[in-house]
């Protein structure tokens, strides 16, 4: 299993026991001290399991088990694959932090920012994921078999 | 990889990208307060991320990876296999569209019979295909 993959992978198991404990605590956001921000950490549940669990691990089993792309790059841009994981990573750890921030009502220029730069870097995770796994769909023909 | 399998990876590919796109329209409106009919988008970006990208990606590789028939077609029938995924995606935006501009309950409704015909129809496939590869009558 590529290096690349392995961080996918445990990084949304990561992800997989943050959200688990997430959940424990939005069950309990009275006796808590930090009920404002915990009522506000919904969205933020709901992504660390679909962005953070479910899509890392996604990425990570595609960028490893998807056909080669070609003998000298059998996974595609490698580069492009660590950019994908530096931003859906910065973005959702950005999104954690400020979403509820931002629902409890403390707003300001610093979280309104934050929160852009966060739609901005996942979007741009999604695109390049796509980009670098669209030539590697693809069906076993003669050509793609002497380029692999 | 199959033929169909290229093309439905493909369209979870394009789905994965529409879905991300209208989740970042979605936080950014949530942090700048744009306009709040954006917030009509989120169960589109729901329904394209669900449905869309993940359930199109599961469908086209377990089409492509799980065992295969020993008999002709190998993979099932292609054209059955092609119409489920067609029926699918009709029911996809038939929800979206109905759910979005024209606020009837009908065309959602019709989407989701549609989405469920084209899901069971292909698991149904799939559930056949679901054996040891040595199995012949499982």
């Amino acid at each position: 299993m590529p290096k690349l993959s392995r961080w996918f992978i445990k990084t949304g198991i990561i992800y997989l026991v943050f959200a688990l404990f997430m959940g424990i605590g939005l069950e309990f956001p009275n006796i808590s001290l930090l009920n404002t921000y915990l009522v506000n950490l919904f969205p933020s549940f709901y992504h660390a399991l679909a962005v953070g669990w479910i899509t890392q691990l996604i990425f990570g089993v595609a960028y490893w088990m998807f056909p080669r792309y070609s003998k000298e790059e059998p996974r595609g841009k490698e580069s492009l694959g660590w950019l994908v994981y530096i931003f859906i990573n910065a973005g959702l750890i950005m999104r954690v932090i400020f979403e509820p921030i931002n629902g409890s009502g403390h707003r300001s220029m610093l979280v309104m920012t934050a929160l852009v730069i966060s739609a901005i870097l996942q979007w741009l995770a999604g695109l390049l994921f796509a980009v670098n796994t669209w030539s590697r769909v693809k069906g076993r023909n003669k050509k793609n078999r002497k380029r692999a | 990889m199959p033929e169909l399998s290229v093309k439905v990876i493909r369209l979870s590919l394009i789905y994965l990208v529409l879905g991300f796109t209208l989740g970042a329209f979605l936080l950014v409106n949530k942090a700048t307060n744009i306009d709040p009919q954006i917030w009509r988008l989120l169960p589109v970006h729901i329904e394209i991320i669900v449905f869309g990208w993940v359930m199109h990606l599961v469908m086209g590789v377990a089409y492509w990876s799980f065992p295969r028939f020993f008999e002709m077609p190998k993979r099932g029938n292609a054209l059955f296999n092609w119409s489920m995924i067609i029926l699918l995606n009709i029911g996809i935006w038939m929800t979206i569209f109905g759910d979005l501009a024209f606020s009837s309950n009908i065309l959602p409704f019709i989407g989701r019979i549609l989405e469920a015909i084209g899901f069971v129809g292909f698991f149904v496939l799939i559930w056949q295909r679901t054996r040891s590869p040595q199995a012949r009558h499982d």
